[in-house]
């Protein structure tokens, strides 16, 4: 007898607003931040490790290391920051490697987050 | 100057968003069968105790053969004075089917637990041969098939 019905729960157990994206099959991309326990964040707004803050204004392009768990060599994504943090996220999320979420850690903070349990994130870049 | 980010990791006690089926299938089994079988969506019903959550934009992707994405931005909106906890939003105009060419992207608030239900009509290939035929049975059927891609 054919399905006439889907039901869902979907509960975020973060205290960051999160997109997800389910029921898209094997073949979409995003289906990998759905059930996954390893949270991924970029703290993009305040110096890590004594580096500048991104000034997006200024900035062109960005990589992304990824790999897959269990990969030693991290391969790199590259994309276009267009000149600001939304058009960089957006630029991001355009990447394939799942959903990257806007989150503020704190008031003076813009970060970004994942959750992969099949890809593993290494060094974000903003050049 | 390029600014360097590590990745801040930290494994949680729970999925960060987990997402279980009710019904006889599991998730992961539901989401492995979309592609063999598509599912026409004619409504959505969400249930949620945070009105909030009911307002939260709904994206809607859809590929084409091209690869060329569209997405559709599905408004809702309560009564704020009706203190609804749960919202039915028709959606058999959209043309919409889980097809695995398509993705279907609710955004949820912090630590919210949304139930949603989708009423769907589902199809297969054999829909496609009315007279009780299988795909393998009647070759015939595909004589006059047009491949457009």
């Amino acid at each position: 007898m054919p399905a006439r019905k889907i039901i869902l729960n979907l509960k975020n157990n973060t205290s960051f607003t999160n997109r997800v994206s389910v029921l898209g099959g094997l073949s979409d991309e995003n289906r990998n931040n759905v059930n996954a326990s390893t949270q991924y964040l970029y703290d993009i707004a305040l110096p890590q490790g004594g580096n500048p803050p991104a000034s997006f204004e200024a900035s062109t392009s960005f990589t992304l290391q990824y790999r897959n768990v269990g990969s030693a060599i991290f391969l790199t994504a590259t994309g276009l920051t267009y000149g600001s943090f939304e058009r960089f996220v957006e630029s991001l999320n355009d990447l394939n490697l799942g959903i990257f979420n806007v989150a503020f850690p704190n008031t003076n903070s813009n970060a970004i987050v994942t959750y992969n349990d099949v890809l593993e994130f290494g060094d974000l870049v903003i050049n | 100057m390029a600014a360097t980010f590590p990745a801040i990791k930290s494994t949680l006690a729970e999925p960060a968003v987990s997402v279980t089926s009710v019904g006889d299938l599991d998730y992961d089994t539901l989401n492995a069968s979309i592609g063999s079988f598509a599912y026409r969506m004619e409504n959505i019903y969400q249930y949620v105790t945070n009105i909030d959550q009911l307002l939260q934009p709904l994206y809607l992707k859809k590929y084409n053969k091209q690869g060329d994405k569209h997405v559709r931005y599905l408004a809702t909106t309560v009564d704020p004075y009706q203190f609804t906890s749960a919202l039915s939003t028709p959606t058999n105009n959209l043309d919409y089917d889980f097809d695995s060419n398509n993705a279907f992207e609710p955004t949820l608030l912090p630590n919210v637990s949304l139930d949603l239900r989708f009423n769907i009509r589902e199809m297969n290939p054999s829909d496609l041969l009315t007279r009780g035929e299988s795909n393998f049975g009647d070759l015939e059927f595909f004589e006059d098939y047009t491949i457009d891609f």
